[in-house]
């Protein structure tokens, strides 16, 4: 499984800690640099600090919430190219994703399959 | 901009038209800038913002429109706002010809009024007939010239309505009298003091205030005494009823002398709060200056009228475009041979219609042009005494103008100049003719000298001779190819023509040229010069093989009519034109046994009934002398001895010299016919007697010495049988104490209008109770005094009671109702709510009069009223129960939402009689419903999350596991499915409480159908092994719509189709495209669903009860099916037989009108 995307990196925002296990294990096997967080009040200082290729953000997370925390990469200039893909059970994920400007989306529960080619086609 | 006007003290009032008007941008209207408004327009557009009634300034000579809130109602929808800032013209150009000359009078200083005029208007969300005075009075400037018009518009539905609001009315009408532009006062008490009067009125009086004020009218004013004015004051303020007077000639004191003047004024009462009327407002338009205008116009044209009925020539005047007849003189009449009423008040040319096309023209382009028209000598066709004849005349027609120059119609005069024009033509015509006439008609012309020569033969009989005019002419008969005989014959009577000099006439067979023989008519006439003497012969000939031919076939024709007559059922005859029997009469005979010699000449009377003998000869001899039918009905003594009853039909045959040749007569047995006729007349005797035994009871009372005479039903309804004689005081016996009152004023009644009735109660002997209704005639003897009552009773005891049964069962809805929690409400059929139960009343904290008068609606969720109105008009219009959740507004200001329905009521012919609604409080259920869809909300989420891990890792599990390892892999499979289906578990709870929400969100897009159809059909395919989906059909292009949604259908349908069918294996799918709609069908050859559970299978959680145990899953699938197709427009339904399967169909339309 070597690749191109080895060593690139991605951010999770998860507050499952199961889900993020899950996520952790299966991009880690795609040879993924993965960091996490289940908090997305300081997303920017995270970015700061692990310089993500791609962030998977949970919507349902504390303390701001998803929707808002994705608004504040998209409207950071320094940020803003970093493609976010939104990660959910909410039904109405696809009209929040179009709202916040993020890069797509991923339903909950997901497939492997999907949740790898959603990853490698937008990073 | 806003502030600018804002400043102006004259707009400072006025609520929303006020802030329009302030809003207006008036500099590009031609009243300008509002700071630049003349004072008098200033000072009424003041008046008018501040004025609650209806107001409405048309200003300058362009009409240009302000207007207030009050009267903004009356401009409806469609012309506020646009109508303030434009011209009155503009406004109202569909009624401008009615208006436009009207407020030209109201601008030359007259004002106008129309009391209660009718107005639909929508102003509570329906349509109501509102009434309202109107009154066009002219706004002055300060040089006293008319600036504009003020339409003041005062409502009178309410009045008319309710009388409590008048008290509220009243003291704000009596500030305004003082105020109003057309003359008002007020009178109070019985003496009709004067408490108000404003200017107007003092002038119209022609007093000073001081003369009049706080005095009785009529001694402040006495020249108004003794014309009538007291006693319809009086009767207003006895009455109430308003007086309308219209031009009514009052004697008014003017310029110190008492003048006759015309007034228009309305008398209303005023009425207090508990209805006693305490005074009269009076409103009064003086209109003597048009009245006297009118006369003037009357007279002169009087005046015209007469002048234009001596002309010699005729003139008639038309009106309008089609011409109507205004007026014609005679000579105009005798010209066109037309009576005057037949005449006048018609379109010229429904008169005349042989004119229309050479006249019409002329008359239009008069019309149209202006410019007059003159005809000399035109030729025209008129129909005269039903003949067509042509005439010659001249004419002139002329345009008629109205004051503005508009042309209105057309004044035309005629003379008839035919003799003029006749003597002048008839020389030219005369050598013309001749020529003409000869040479192309058919008929044979020939001129013969006295020597028989033909000096001049037309081209018609050169061509029956078939030689030319250089053969014939100069030559005689025998030459020109005429037999002996013909010739000599013709000569013959040439000698004779010239002896006697008079024509002759004749008819001759003899064979044509080419037409072979035909028969001929001619005439041979002398040619006399100017001493007298025969000069020539000049001969017509006219083929008349065909009159011939014709008058063969009439006589044919009657003999097949004589062998229709033999051929009728009856007795046939025949007699001879004096009348007398001849002949052998077979038919005659054998039914009388009459022999030849009995019937011969008028024998045959003899055969007749003794009475009916001398009837029947005067009308026979009577038909005879006149010719005409014979028509009769007598009785016959038949062959043995019995009389029967016959019709008699007999008729003249006539020769064709036109001599009476024969009678030929019918006679037909009819006494089967009178029989039945005898029978109805026995019946309907019967008939009488029934209705009468049944009904009424009739009677008569002799005034004075009240005696009764009376039929024996009456004596049975009054329960007085066996009486011999009957008195008025047996009769007043039975009625019942309490209703003794009503009988007397009865009878007293009856003395004064002449009618008597009484509806009441009486009490026979066995003292039963029963209710009579009484009602009679008085007749009065010569000295005018009453002497006798005649008339009738009825028992209506029965009717009595069924209406006590009503009001009963009415009461008893009422009691039942108000004790009712739930709210209660009755419609007419109209849709008109028109009763609420105390609940309504209770919760709402309205009175129910508010209720009734406000509008119910008024209490309905603004959000919700429109639903509401729209549901409750479509089900007054299908009759469909009406069903609908809205909030009703507490009287503690909440609102709390409410279940309505309501059902129809219909009578025994399914017409609805009225509505009965429910609605019922659903508050605490509707929350516990919110909050239960909220909760499964959160639930399923959080529901996701360890499904999303479990998911997960199970996917996990078989990328680890070796592909050896067969039972381990079929495990993880296995678990996958488990965990998907409990996803789709989890997203169908979802969407059922979004869709309880309306929260169900739509994602539209043009997309591929079939390729939609195709993964649907995969993926529930790929999970089952059992059934093999057979899919048939295809459709082109795009469908617009949610293709998830679709797709989620779709594979509902089929997962039901193969659940519902365990023993099959296959499901059919099919598609199909018809022109803008696509339908989709799923069958299955299963269970099948019972028809009563067809209708319920779309509901939530339903599931097919006895198989609830057998089969999985919430039943929520169709219910969020149904809702998808609902939003796609389109409709979902199933067929279905228990054991046979079922077919689920859905149709949407190609491009579904949904948006979101």
């Amino acid at each position: 499984m070597q690749d191109n995307k080895t060593g690139k990196c991605v951010l999770i925002y998860e507050d499952d800690q199961e889900i993020l296990l899950l996520c952790k294990t299966i991009l880690l096997k795609s040879n993924y640099r993965v960091e996490t967080s289940s908090r997305c009040e300081n997303v920017l200082a995270d970015i700061e600090v692990y310089k993500p290729d791609l962030i998977l953000m949970d919507l349902w997370i504390p303390e701001i919430g998803g929707e808002k925390a994705v608004n504040i990469v998209k409207q950071n200039p320094t940020t803003r190219n970093i493609p976010v893909l939104l990660f959910s059970a909410n039904p109405d994920i696809a009209e929040i994703c179009a709202k916040v400007n993020a890069d797509g989306y991923i339903e909950k529960p997901f497939d492997i399959i999907t949740l790898r080619n959603k990853i490698e086609k937008n990073i | 901009m806003q502030n600018k006007n804002s400043d102006l003290y004259f707009l400072r009032g006025g609520g929303k038209m006020g802030e329009l008007i302030r809003e207006k941008d008036w500099s590009n209207t031609p009243l300008g800038e509002p700071a630049t408004w003349p004072q008098s327009l200033r000072t009424m557009v003041g008046v008018m913002l501040d004025n609650p009634f209806g107001m409405y300034i048309a200003w300058g000579s362009e009409y240009i429109q302000l207007y207030n809130d009050g009267y903004r109602p009356i401009l409806g929808l469609t012309k506020h706002p646009q109508a303030l800032g434009i011209s009155t013209q503009e406004t109202f150009s569909e009624i401008w010809d009615i208006i436009g000359p009207m407020f030209a009078g109201v601008m030359g200083g007259k004002a106008v009024g129309f009391p209660d005029l009718m107005l639909p208007l929508n102003r509570n969300g329906f349509v109501e007939e509102c009434f309202f005075d109107f009154s066009y009075s002219p706004i002055r400037k300060d040089n006293g010239e008319v600036g504009g018009i003020l339409v003041t518009v005062i409502e009178t539905t309410e009045k008319k309505k309710i009388s409590a609001a008048l008290t509220e009315s009243n003291s704000r009408y009596i500030n305004n009298i003082l105020q109003a532009p057309v003359a008002m006062c007020i009178f109070r008490g019985k003496d009709h003091v004067v408490e108000i009067a404003n200017e107007h009125m003092l002038r119209l009086w022609g007093k000073e205030a001081t003369e009049v004020m706080n005095k009785p009218i009529f001694e402040g004013l006495p020249e108004a005494k003794n014309q009538g004015l007291e006693e319809l004051i009086d009767t207003v303020f006895a009455t109430g009823e308003k007086f309308v007077a219209n031009e009514r000639p009052v004697d008014l004191p003017r310029n110190g002398k008492v003048e006759t003047t015309y007034v228009n004024f309305v008398y209303d009462a005023l009425r207090e709060s508990d209805g006693t009327i305490s005074g009269i407002i009076a409103i009064a338009v003086e209109v003597t200056e048009q009245v006297e205008a009118r006369e003037k116009t009357k007279e002169s044209h009087e005046l015209f009228r007469n002048t234009m009925q001596q002309a010699p020539v005729g003139i008639t005047i038309l009106r309008g475009e089609d011409f109507i007849a205004e007026m014609a003189n005679d000579a105009y009449l005798h010209i066109v041979d037309k009576r005057e009423n037949n005449f006048i008040g018609k379109p010229l040319f429904s008169i005349l219609p042989e004119l229309k096309q050479q006249i019409k023209p002329l008359l239009d382009k008069v019309l149209k042009t202006g410019e007059p028209f003159h005809g000399n000598e035109m030729l025209i066709t008129l129909n005269r005494c039903d003949k067509f004849e042509s005439c010659y005349v001249d004419t002139l027609y002329y345009p008629l103008k109205d004051d503005h120059g508009k042309i209105t119609g057309v004044i035309a005069s005629v003379t008839d100049v035919s003799e003029k024009v006749a003597a002048k033509k008839n020389v030219e015509e005369k050598k013309r003719l001749y020529e003409t006439i000869t040479q192309n008609t058919p008929d044979l012309i020939y001129v013969f000298d006295l020597q028989y020569r033909f000096t001049y033969a037309n081209e018609a009989l050169l061509k029956m001779w078939g030689r030319t005019w250089e053969e014939s002419v100069g030559k005689g008969m025998i030459e020109n190819g005429y037999e002996t005989w013909h010739a000599e014959m013709h000569i013959k009577e040439i000698d004779q023509v010239i002896a006697s000099k008079k024509a002759i006439r004749g008819e001759v067979s003899f064979t044509h040229a080419t037409l072979g023989k035909r028969i001929y008519d001619y005439i041979f006439s002398p040619i006399i010069d100017q001493d007298g003497n025969v000069e020539a012969i000049a001969g017509t000939t006219r083929d008349i093989t065909p009159l011939v031919q014709y008058r063969e076939q009439v006589e044919e024709s009657e003999q097949r009519f004589q062998a229709a007559i033999a051929a009728v059922q009856g007795i046939l005859w025949t007699n001879s034109a004096r009348g007398e029997m001849e002949g052998v009469q077979e038919a005659w005979s054998s039914l009388t046994g009459q022999s030849y010699e009995e019937y011969c000449g008028y024998g045959w009377s003899r055969a007749l009934h003794p009475d009916d003998v001398r009837p029947t000869l005067d009308a026979w001899n009577d038909a005879v002398n006149k010719r005409k039918m014979f028509v009769f009905e007598h009785r016959v003594r038949t062959k043995d001895g019995t009389y029967k009853d016959f019709s008699v039909r007999a008729i003249p045959l006539i020769n064709a010299d036109g001599t009476l040749r024969k009678w030929v007569g019918v006679h037909t047995d009819i006494t089967q016919n009178n029989k039945a006729a005898k029978t109805l007349k026995e019946n309907e005797e019967k008939l009488t007697v029934v209705i009468e035994a049944s009904e009424l009871g009739t009677w008569e009372i002799d005034v004075k010495t009240k005696n009764i005479i009376a039929s024996e039903r009456y004596s049975e309804i009054m329960g007085l049988t066996g009486k011999n004689k009957l008195s008025l005081s047996d009769t007043v016996k039975r009625i019942h104490p309490d209703h003794i009152q009503l009988w007397e004023d009865a009878i007293k009644n009856a003395y004064e209008t002449g009618r008597l009735f009484f509806s009441g109660q009486i009490i026979w002997e066995d003292n039963s109770s029963h209710w009579i209704e009484k009602k009679g005639k008085v007749f009065y003897d010569k000295k005018n005094n009453p002497h006798k009552i005649i008339g009738t009773t009825s028992d209506i005891t029965q009717i009595k009671e069924q209406q006590q049964i009503l009001s009963e069962s009415e009461h008893k809805f009422r009691l039942l109702a108000d004790s009712m929690p739930q709210h209660i409400w009755t419609s007419d059929p109209e849709g008109t709510l028109n009763y609420f139960n105390q609940s309504v009343m209770n919760y709402s904290g309205l009175t129910l009069e508010q209720i009734l008068r406000e509008g119910w609606l008024n209490i309905i969720h603004p959000d919700d009223k429109e639903e509401n109105i729209r549901q409750w008009q479509s089900a007054i219009a299908t009759g469909n129960d009406f069903l609908v959740e809205h909030r009703f507004l507490r009287y503690d200001g909440q609102y709390r939402w409410q279940l309505s329905r309501a059902i129809p009521q219909r009578d025994e012919n399914g017409k609805i009689q009225m509505w009965v609604g429910t609605s019922t409080d659903i508050q605490e259920q509707k929350i516990r419903e919110e909050k239960k869809d909220e909760f499964i909300s959160i639930a399923s989420h959080e529901m996701k999350t360890p499904l999303t891990t479990a998911k997960g890792y199970l996917q996990m599990l078989e990328i680890v596991l070796d592909e050896e390892n067969e039972e381990g892999n079929l495990y993880a499979k296995k678990a996958s499915q488990s965990v998907n289906r409990l996803n789709e578990l989890i997203s169908e709870l979802l969407d059922v409480s979004k869709i309880r929400l309306g929260k169900l969100n739509y994602t539209i897009t043009n997309f591929d159908f079939n390729e939609m159809i195709r993964t649907a059909v995969e993926s529930v395919q790929l999970t089952s092994q059992s059934h093999t989906i057979l899919q048939t059909g295809t459709m082109n292009g795009l469908v617009k719509g949610d293709a998830d949604r679709l797709q989620q259908v779709v594979i509902n349908l089929l997962t039901n189709a193969i659940k519902y069918s365990p023993d099959a294996d296959n499901v059919q799918l099919n598609l199909e495209q018809q022109n803008d709609t696509v339908t989709v069908s799923v069958k299955d050859t299963g269970i099948g669903i019972a028809q009563q559970s067809l209708n319920k299978i779309f509901d939530k959680y339903y599931r097919v009860e006895e198989h609830a145990v057998n089969f999985q899953g919430l039943g929520v699938g169709l219910f969020i099916s149904y809702e998808i197709i609902q939003r796609h427009d389109g409709k979902l339904w199933a067929e279905s037989e228990p054991g046979k399967g079922s077919t689920f169909y859905f149709t949407i339309p190609l491009q579904s009108k949904m948006n979101k």
